[in-house]
């Protein structure tokens, strides 16, 4: 057999049989977790495509490499190096620990050689396919398809096109596609492959001509069996037995590839269940790489019923014939197995008017720079296949032609017949074989890798391009402790500030580990704000200036103080916070107001009763934030500021809303609620700046925000308006019910489960998530997201892992890679318990 | 708990071993039913025997029939022995044969390679030696220097010039055109 290209223009492949072939470029469907509803989507989608189908066509899986630096591109896209040189270092770093990993992702092609033409067209074709073998044997110029022919099969090639799904979002292959193709086959499981061919070169068949010269399809030599291998005089060349496979030398490899084709001879006999037995797709699950290929035949059901009856009446005669045979064990009995098998075909073609006959030779490839290697994955890929009833064989002899029979262009020989599974188009649809387990955006951060899958592919998320495109940027993780929920907060946090957003964090932990992680954002400008041992002062007047500033005073005051605004005393504050009589009287701290006040009080026994209130915060050691005049006020401009609130505790619902209990209050708790209060509004007057740039608030352990009625709307209207103004929040907490009501855990269109190893949290976790609560769910989530070794210790490369929504609503198994500068590391890992977390 | 659809390849509906247990006159044919192959083994054992009985021939008419009577059910015996894959029992058998005599040298572009193995280079071909008709110095490939006059002395520059154009000749299109970027630049 050779190559089958006689010419080549777009996706358009004249054969040397006189065929023409046209190739499609196909999208998987999303498919990873997902609801029974979505499951039921994308086996509709394979139905339609198959019964949309009529005569041969070919399908292709091939697994294709992804160059780390497209990668890395998209991480830089949008991004100024210059003005980020942190995003820049950490792209160089990423680039070379990308090179070290096996990349890659699965593309599809739908090759359909095509019939359609009258009889006057096809025998042209056929004609000049016999005039060029004759050609080529005078080294004479090939002859090309004339334009007028090219635009007639292009019509026809487009008729096809319009009977795919949409959503396999077919579009024609280009010649370089094809050539890659047949690249592919020859170069598998020598790690020398391209990454497929983007598809952006100009369409049609105005492309290069080099490249639309069969010429540029690499011709193999093909030695079945390794035959060279072994000394021409020696006994085991006689001996196929043991060397199923078929050495491929490529022009341009270095070295041979050995590949063994496996094709499927059965399936389980009482069938399997429609959904959730991907069999096709099964192969994504496997940390190699396996090709596949599926020849069909597809047959109207009307010609099939007659093939069926044909069918029946040979089998009545071998009812006949047999006869006498033992009952149980004979031949006989096989029959009735027949009998049965005809009789649910029968039933399941009548299921439908559009059902179809599905003939399908589903061949397996793996490759291996040694045959042992490639024998080694073909023997793994059938053990899996035959633990579910699935029987995948290595014809001996046929290596060859399985392997031609993989390329588009070649005619289905006997082999592949004799090889081809007969069903209908909807029990072939449950293989799911076109599908696809994507996760997140097409640029920006770097989360983590894809897990959902055998091959781990970085999931990039861009919250600003998000934002832009009017969604949301917001984005909440549930954890148990220790699963990875604050490095995954603190490493998007890094992420965002070193591209040039700016980040407020609020940190309640008393190792202030927000702080800690803060110390590592070289080249910026970050205040650390400590509510106990301040280095900055929030004292609103000096950091929002007299006009905002007074507004928010007499708001805290009335948390704080118990001022109401409508009492004497608050309208007596009202007076003094005018703007100009603050001017006049040099009023523009919080201490000014407190000597003024005290200046007053002389005449004024309301600002004497001010006074003293003030004092019974400002005399403590809380109110150093507030009323010391010695240190600087806080710059909102800073690229990023870290509020750590640690001993401030909050009173719960009950104590706000029982009024004899609110009485009782200690004033920690009293400061407490009304510092989280302005520190939410002084987030949101952070982030809401300036649009043109992303803001991220971190709230981790959000329930200390949503304790108080407060803070749960502040946290609402931050997700409500975020988007208009550039920002987004980000949320942590160990269950989803922390972030507030119900509106409000449905705005964070972002989400992600990681650990729980506790199954009502989990439950509630999926809930939230939007996932079928089901106990498989459930158990994925408490058992074999990062589960613990038997040494108590989660396994290295099991750290960080969870489960993702992405802001497409796609589902999918994410691990939460790490920083790939060290000291940034280091930083994301300083609490005590993650520095076990993740590495 | 709703209705789960199963799904199931039905391939053996329609290939099943199809056997021959009857005559045609509907009695049975002892020892059966037989596969096709069996059949077709027996059958293809029976005609060589009665061919070939020249070459055996124990003499006797009535022992010759039935050593071929035997042979050949032995024969479909024998092959009924071979159990029942999923393909097609001749093809399969074809194609372990093929494999068996796949061509050492693998094949390219459809064509079987025959690797020749290494061998000297003598036989009957003998180098010549040059035959000479005229004097090496009337060589007219080398013809002798005519004294020119001396050419004024070149600048520097367009002597090399004149070394870069002097391979011209021999240069391909594309090396002409990197020359020329290169010079120019």
């Amino acid at each position: 057999m050779r190559i089958p290209a006689a010419a080549l223009a777009g996706n358009l492949m004249w054969t040397r049989s006189g065929t023409v072939w046209v190739t499609f470029r196909l999208a998987g469907l999303t498919h990873g977790y997902g609801t029974e509803e979505m499951q039921r989507l994308v086996l509709g989608q394979h139905q339609a495509l198959f019964q949309g189908l009529r005569g041969e066509a070919l399908l292709l899986g091939f697994c294709a490499t992804t160059d780390p630096v497209d990668i890395v591109d998209k991480m830089l896209d949008g991004v100024d190096v210059r003005r980020a040189p942190g995003w820049a270092e950490e792209c160089a770093l990423t680039l070379d620990s990308l090179e070290e990993i096996p990349l890659g992702e699965r593309v599809y092609f739908l090759a359909i050689p095509l019939s359609a033409g009258n009889w006057r067209a096809r025998s042209r074709s056929t004609w000049r396919a016999g005039v060029d073998q004759f050609r080529e044997q005078l080294a004479l110029r090939r002859s090309m398809p004339s334009p007028a022919e090219v635009a007639a099969v292009l019509a026809a090639a487009r008729e096809i096109e319009n009977r795919i799904p949409a959503d396999f979002h077919a579009r024609p292959a280009t010649v370089a596609e094809q050539v890659w193709i047949m690249m592919h086959a020859e170069h598998r499981g020598l790690s020398l492959d391209e990454p497929a061919p983007d598809g952006d070169e100009p369409a049609g068949i105005a492309e290069v001509p080099a490249t639309q010269l069969p010429t540029a399809m690499p011709n193999p030599w093909l030695d079945e069996g390794g035959q060279s291998d072994l000394s021409p005089h020696e006994l085991k060349r006689y001996l196929p037995f043991n060397r199923r496979y078929l050495k491929v030398q490529s022009p341009h490899a270095s070295q041979p590839s050995y590949q063994v084709m496996q094709a499927l001879v059965g399936g389980p006999k009482g069938g399997w269940r429609m959904l959730g037995v991907e069999w096709i797709s099964r192969v994504e699950q496997y940390e190699l790489d396996v090709d596949w290929a599926i020849r069909l035949t597809v047959t109207s059901a009307d010609t099939v019923k007659r093939r069926n009856k044909r069918a029946e009446e040979q089998l009545l005669d071998q009812v006949d014939q047999q006869s006498g045979t033992l009952a149980i064990t004979g031949s006989g009995s096989d029959l009735a197995q027949v009998a049965e098998t005809l009789a649910a075909y029968h039933a399941s073609l009548n299921a439908s008017d559009k059902e179809v006959e599905v003939q399908g030779t589903i061949i397996y490839a793996v490759g291996g720079e040694t045959p042992e290697i490639a024998q080694a994955r073909a023997r793994y890929i059938a053990a899996d296949y035959k633990a579910s009833d699935f029987l995948l064989e290595a014809p001996l002899g046929g290596q060859e032609e399985l392997w031609w029979a993989m390329l588009p262009g070649m005619p289905t020989t006997r082999i592949v017949r004799d090889l081809s599974q007969i069903t209908t188009g909807r029990e072939f649809a449950s293989g799911f074989p076109i599908v696809s387990c994507a996760l997140g955006d097409d640029r920006g951060i770097r989360l983590g890798d894809n897990i959902t899958t055998g091959r781990h592919t970085p999931i990039l998320i861009d919250l600003h391009g998000n934002i832009r495109a009017d969604s949301s940027g917001s984005f909440g993780v549930v954890a148990e402790l220790g699963a990875g929920k604050s490095v995954l907060l603190k490493t998007v946090a890094g992420d965002v500030l070193d591209r040039g957003g700016r980040i407020v964090a609020i940190d309640r932990t008393v190792a202030r580990e927000y702080a800690v992680f803060a110390q590592s954002f070289t080249g910026k400008s970050t205040c650390v704000v400590d509510l106990l041992e301040p280095e900055w002062s929030l004292d609103p007047l000096r950091v929002l200036g007299p006009k905002k500033g007074a507004r928010m005073v007499q708001s805290l005051f009335a948390l704080m103080l118990g001022v109401q605004t409508m009492d004497t005393r608050g309208v007596e504050l009202s007076r003094l916070l005018e703007g100009d009589y603050m001017e006049a009287h040099h009023i523009d701290s919080l201490g000014a107001l407190m000597k003024h006040l005290a200046e007053l009080g002389k005449t004024n026994a309301i600002a004497t009763e001010l006074l003293h209130l003030v004092r019974v915060v400002a005399s403590k050691d809380l109110g150093a934030v507030l009323f010391d005049e010695t240190i600087p006020a806080l710059d909102l401009r800073a690229d990023a500021i870290v509020f750590t609130t640690r001993g401030l505790s909050l009173p719960d619902r009950a104590e706000v809303e029982n009024e004899h209990l609110f009485k009782q209050l200690p004033l920690e708790k009293i400061f407490g609620r009304a510092m989280y209060a302005m520190l939410t509004q002084l987030t949101g007057e952070v982030c809401f700046m300036d649009p043109g740039q992303l803001a991220l608030a971190i709230f981790d352990e959000a329930h200390h925000i949503t304790a108080s009625r407060d803070g749960e709307a502040e946290l609402q209207s931050f997700f409500r308006d975020g988007r208009k103004h550039g920002a987004a929040a980000a949320v942590g907490s160990h269950d989803p019910a922390d972030f507030g009501d119900e509106v409000t855990r449905g705005l964070i269109k972002i989400r992600f489960v990681m650990r729980q190893t506790d199954e009502i949290l989990a439950k509630r976790a999926l809930e939230w998530l939007g996932l079928p609560v089901t106990p498989d769910m459930v158990r994925e989530v408490t058992g074999n997201l990062s589960p613990m070794g038997p040494d108590r210790q989660v396994p290295i490369e099991r750290r960080g892992e969870g489960i993702m929504r992405d802001i497409r609503g796609r589902y999918g198994k994410f691990r939460k890679s790490l920083p790939a500068r060290s000291d940034r590391r280091q930083a994301v890992l300083s609490t005590p318990s993650s520095t076990v977390e993740i590495s | 708990m709703a209705y789960e659809e199963n799904a199931r390849f039905y391939t053996r509906s329609r290939r099943f071993p199809k056997m021959i247990g009857r005559m045609t006159d509907g009695s049975r044919i002892p020892g059966g039913p037989y596969t096709l192959t069996q059949v077709g083994f027996g059958g293809f054992a029976l005609l060589i025997l009665l061919m070939t009985r020249t070459v055996w021939s124990t003499g006797s008419v009535i022992l010759d029939l039935a050593i071929t009577v035997g042979v050949a059910w032995g024969v479909t015996w024998v092959v009924g022995l071979i159990p029942m894959t999923r393909r097609n029992l001749l093809f399969a058998f074809v194609d372990a044969i093929a494999a068996m005599l796949k061509p050492h040298g693998g094949k390219y572009q459809g064509r079987v390679i025959n690797l020749v193995k290494p061998h000297q280079a003598i036989g009957a071909a003998h180098g010549l030696a040059p035959v000479r008709t005229e004097p090496d110095d009337a060589d007219p490939i080398a013809p002798e220097p005519v004294p020119a006059p001396k050419p004024a002395p070149v600048p520097p520059a367009i002597a090399r010039r004149a070394i870069a154009a002097a391979p011209h000749s021999t240069m391909s299109a594309v090396e002409q055109l990197l020359h020329k970027a290169k010079n120019n630049s």
